[in-house]
């Protein structure tokens, strides 16, 4: 680069502070987005790892059971194998305060003997208080000094815990302290306890989660395998330990990269504001352009000076983008954890793992972002010959011609954008470049509609504001080297906005409306459970029987909810004993609803959730394999029915089927019908009153269940509201950059226009009448525009990414929010040029630059 | 091509020689011949005048000479190179090295100051020492700036800038100077000052001046002036003058 162009091309950038600030904000927003989802995605999966740290410790495979976990006899029996194993039995649970229960503390049972060979807990004790104090006290647990901290307590106190239902107490026997800073990352928020004491808090005598192994590698770990393998009950596995981690961390992968897709779209909606101000940069420089070239500066080195400037704006704004992200880090990733809390399993992630690589990450975004944004303008002022580029007319000539070919070239665009939306399959990356070629056919195809529009509103104008208001409208279309790329880039900026809540709403939409279907029964009982509870607490049957039994209930449906292993991880199943007033709430997406019911009902089938056949590949007429109590069972699969509870996927069959296949006559909920006429208030108060073995109960009314269910939804949208608000201020900063540019550069031709008569309140009504126009007809076109982004959001990135069929709803208050959004921002930006003009002496405008 | 009325003044090396030279532009559906066959020579150090109508298509013809804009059909050569025949590369390369340029709208860089405008031809050959400095002070003392070296252009007048303009399309050396409309921009004072400075400065180093204008003044001072007319390029004599 020779050194007086670069101090030339520095120059220009810092005499345009407005048209320099306003980019470097827009790319710095672009990019904080990103790194900010990078940043939290990061430390949400960092948290997922230690808490599977937390259990798994240095073992290498699990026995694994059933709903129930293990009987303590299987440990007994591996323990008696020859070879003399590193293994350790668990008890993994979630408990809460009972003065605080909507936290979740992870209570893990262990053997304190057999733990040193598996896990460093043991090493942690600290404070004069060794582990094995905890075998002397039914109750004592040790925990970290800071958790006893947020807890109010001291090595002594005692603690009530809803546990599975029931109340359970709790002594501080002392604090887990160590200075490995990797070991005091994994005790925070654990609660350690001896093996007996979790059996008792849990009320699960006898029995145990799993029991940690350590086996050696190669042949000798082969064979050991061989040996324990022989020595479980049917229904036991010995799995690697990663695969079931692995597993878990795989549920909320669609989850994060559906994240970063949302935030790649506010850098996509950056990257058009970068591409506007070059080209405008360009174009406004054209004759200057024109004499460096006749100097005899080379193409190559045109290029290189307008990359430059954009790799210069780029990493400016990717620098500022990259605090500013670390910032919004912190509350994005309040927001990923409660998301993932409320839909996947609990996770606590206290603090943001800032890495080198996802700055790194952020910082080659934007300035990627910049220099692919402004290799078209520099390529435009490189190639053009220097008798061109210093002939503005022929420019805007040769624009206007280029518009036809600019509409066709986005009609093709958007035809190969809807093939690729349909090809068939589950690649979510072909979703987004179906979405990005979509994207690119509106923007293409915005300069042509923009002189369409226009024309539509010229009499509108001319009729409102006379002479005044056709050249307002005249000034868009004569300068389309500024207004059409300034137009498109305001237009995908707005359409974003659409389109994401558009696709947010439609989803709500289906939720509601399927939550009010499915929701028949007036009176819902289940057990009072803490957030990311292994196991649902057992109702009991008799205690449905008594409810069955009150005055009022007409019928009642009874569901055992457990979570059991498939050959492809952990499967959610719903053992199901459902009245027939319940059964019409399923709403099949294959299969024919009575065939599926009368195959259900006759003890063979499985029904199947929307997100499960998509995520195991499954449909009517195939076969899922589960692990029983004795051993694997193939069950035919009957129907597929529409369901948003989760995106993991559900496993209906019937209450007498499971009970023969996993030996569990337990009851996890109850969905009470009443009889007409009878009062719901009353109906709760009696099951309320009836005696349920200790067990807290939650009894809440259709409604309120309703209600509650709604809450969670908006609440995990929270983080996709909280993008599509900072996508809105990113295209608000880029139409207020593009407009304020456009007539900035415009002061002398209406020093002109001063000169000859225009007074400056008709200047201000001329320049905001213009801009007012652009961010209109920006605002309009981005509508369609929005609906098209949004249909393949609802219909392919969303039905990829989860396997959920939704609705589609177009609301009238985001279309009504977009036009406005553009048309005020619009308004806006014409405010300071206009007020600049009209104050500015025409002679001194005259004068140029 | 026209021939002229008297034959040229005797040329050994011409600077620019143009043959066939033939340009068209198409205007909507119709095409508007600009002049076909064109013919024309320049001799080293010679001052030639070009004159002609609006729209005649005299900055068309300099900048066919420039070789910013190709011609339809004919070649141009100067200092014995086929331009025409060049590569877009190669053209400006050669413009870098033999050509200076000055514009009617003076075109400097707004946000270069006057010295930085004059080191720009030369660092674009790579003159990146302290003799270049040396070399734009000195020109800018001959055209009476060397006290506003640091200022940007727009500080100063429209006479002020063109005379910088002259001294960066001189800076750096070139055997022709091409020259659109010097004067049109300027107050009939200062275009008087700015043309003898023009003259002066290139009759002194020797250069080759093809400048187009409309004004008799600029005319005045040159060797020979031409007037294109309807496509075809005629030598004025004294007597028409």
């Amino acid at each position: 680069m020779i050194p007086v162009l670069w101090r030339a091309s520095l120059r220009f950038l810092w005499r345009h502070p407005w048209q320099t600030g306003l980019t470097v904000l827009g790319i710095a927003l672009g990019v904080a987005v990103v790194v900010a989802i990078d940043l939290a995605n990061d430390s949400a999966r960092r948290g997922f790892s230690l808490a599977a740290e937390q259990t798994a410790g240095r073992a290498t495979h699990q026995v694994i059971g059933g709903p129930r976990g293990l009987d303590e006899s299987v440990y007994r029996a591996l323990r008696m194998a020859p070879g003399d194993l590193p293994m350790a039995p668990v008890i993994d649970d979630y408990v809460a305060p009972a003065a605080d229960p909507g936290r979740s503390l992870r209570l893990l049972g262990v053997d304190p003997f057999a733990e040193a060979r598996v896990r460093d807990y043991v090493r942690v004790g600290g404070g004069g208080t060794p582990v094995t104090r905890l075998l002397a006290e039914p109750g004592a647990v040790l925990m970290a000094a800071e958790t006893a901290d947020s807890l109010g307590m001291a090595p002594g106190d005692r603690l009530e815990v809803l546990a599975r239902g029931r109340t359970a107490t709790l002594t501080l026997a002392g604090y887990l302290e160590t200075t490995d800073p990797a070991l005091r990352r994994l005790v925070r928020g654990l609660l350690l306890t001896d093996i007996a004491s979790a059996q008792e808090i849990l009320g699960e005598q006898g029995r145990i989660s799993h029991v940690d192994l350590v086996l050696p590698a190669g042949a000798a770990g082969g064979a050991a395998l061989e040996r324990l393998r022989a020595l479980l009950p049917a229904g036991a596995a010995l799995l690697p330990a990663e695969q079931r981690s692995a597993a878990l961390g795989r549920m909320t992968e669609a989850f994060h990269l559906n994240l970063s897709a949302m935030s790649l779209l506010a850098l996509l909606v950056g990257t058009f504001l970068i591409y506007n101000t070059t080209t405008f940069s360009v174009v406004r420089r054209r004759p200057l352009l024109g004499g460096l070239r006749t100097l005899g500066v080379t193409r190559r080195q045109i290029f290189r000076l307008v990359l430059a400037e954009a790799a210069v704006t780029g990493l400016v704004g990717a620098l500022l983008g990259l605090g500013l992200g670390v910032a919004l880090a912190e509350l994005l990733l309040r927001l990923v954890t409660r998301t993932i809390n409320d839909i996947y399993f609990v996770l606590t992630v206290r603090e943001l793992s800032i890495t080198a690589s996802g700055l790194a990450k952020g910082l080659l975004l934007g300035v990627s972002a910049a220099l692919l944004a402004a290799l078209p303008p520099a390529l435009e002022a490189a190639l053009a010959p220097p008798r061109a580029i210093l002939n503005r007319v022929v420019l805007e000539a040769r624009l206007h011609r280029g518009v036809r070919w600019s509409a066709a070239a986005g009609a093709g665009l958007a035809l190969v954008g809807a093939a690729v939306a349909l090809v068939p399959g589950h690649s979510l990356g072909l979703g987004y470049v179906a979405l990005v070629a979509l994207v690119l056919a509106c923007a293409l195809l915005t300069p042509k509609l923009t002189l369409l529009l226009v024309a539509a509103f010229r009499p509108l104008l001319a009729f409102l504001l006379g002479a005044l208001g056709n050249m307002a409208a005249r000034g868009i279309t004569a300068h389309l080297s500024r207004t059409g790329v300034a137009a498109a880039a305001l237009m995908v900026a707005v359409a974003a906005t659409v389109g994401v809540g558009t696709m947010v709403a439609s989803f709500r939409d289906t939720v509601v409306h399927w939550l009010d279907e499915s929701l028949r029964a007036d009176v819902y009982v289940a057990p009072a459970r803490t957030a990311g509870g292994a196991a649902w607490p057992d109702l009991g049957r008799g205690f449905a029987e008594r409810v069955a039994g009150l005055e009022g209930v007409a019928e009642v449906a009874t569901y055992r909810r457990v979570v059991v292993e498939s050959a492809s991880g952990p499967t959610q199943l719903v053992a199901a004993s459902l009245p027939a007033s319940e059964r019409e709430r399923f709403r099949f997406r294959s299969g024919a609803p009575d065939a599926a019911w009368a195959a259900f009902r006759a003890g063979g089938a499985v029904l199947i959730s929307e997100p499960y056949a998509f995520r195991h590949g499954l449909g009517v007429g195939d076969t899922l394999e589960l692990r029983g109590s004795a051993g694997p069972v193939r069950l035919p699969v009957a129907g597929v029915f529409h369901d948003y509870r989760s995106d993991q996927g559900v496993v209906y069959l019937d209450a007498g089927l499971y009970r023969r296949l996993w030996n569990d006559e337990a009851v996890s909920s109850l969905g009470v019908h009443a009889r007409p006429g009878a009062d719901i208030g009353q109906l709760m108060a009696r099951i309320r009153a009836l005696p349920a073995g200790g067990l807290a109960l939650a009894v809440r009314a259709n409604r309120e269940l309703f209600n509650a269910s709604v809450e969670v939804f908006d609440r995990t949208f929270t983080i996709t509201t909280v993008l599509r608000l900072l996508a809105v201020v990113v295209a608000f900063v880029g139409v207020l950059s593009a407009l304020l540019a456009l007539h900035l550069e415009r002061a002398r031709e209406m020093a002109v226009l001063r000169v000859n008569g225009l007074t400056p309140r008709q200047v201000w009504l001329l320049v905001t009448a213009q801009t007012g126009l652009m961010g209109l007809t920006a605002g309009l076109l981005a509508v369609p525009a929005g609906l098209l982004m949004a249909r393949v959001l609802t219909h392919v990135i969303n039905y990829r990414a989860f396997g959920w069929t939704l609705q589609w709803t177009t609301d009238p208050a985001i279309l009504g929010q977009a036009v406005l959004l553009a048309l005020a921002a619009g308004l806006l930006a014409g405010v300071y040029p206009a007020w600049l003009m009209a104050r500015t002496p025409p002679a001194l405008a005259l004068r140029g630059e | 091509m026209q021939t002229p009325q008297t034959s040229p003044q005797p040329v050994t090396v011409p600077v620019v020689e143009i043959a066939g030279l033939a340009k068209h532009y198409r205007e909507g559906e119709r095409e508007r011949v600009v002049f076909a066959g064109l013919d024309f020579r320049m001799g080293a150090g010679e001052v030639v005048a070009l004159l002609g109508r609006s729209g005649s298509g005299k900055s068309t013809l300099l900048n066919l000479v420039a070789g910013i804009d190709p011609p339809d059909a004919g070649a141009v050569r100067v200092l014995g190179s086929e331009i025409t025949a060049m590569g877009e590369h190669d053209r400006t390369l050669f413009r870098r090295a033999h050509v200076g340029f000055v514009f009617q709208f003076f075109n400097l860089v707004p946000t270069l100051t006057v010295l930085e405008n004059l080191l720009l031809p030369l660092e674009l050959q790579g003159r990146r020492d302290g003799r270049g400095e040396a070399i734009a002070l000195d020109l800018l003392a001959q055209v009476g700036l060397e006290d506003r070296a640091g200022s940007f252009p727009e500080r100063l007048s429209g006479g002020e800038q063109q005379r910088v303009a002259i001294a960066r399309a001189l800076v750096h050396d070139p055997e022709l100077v091409l020259a659109d409309e010097p004067t049109g921009n300027l107050d009939e004072e200062t275009g008087a000052a700015v043309l003898e400075l023009l003259d002066r400065l290139t009759r002194r180093r020797g250069k080759t001046l093809l400048v187009v204008t409309h004004s008799p003044e600029v005319a005045a001072i040159a060797d020979a002036v031409y007037t294109l007319h309807d496509g075809r390029l005629i030598r004025q004599t004294d007597e028409t003058d």
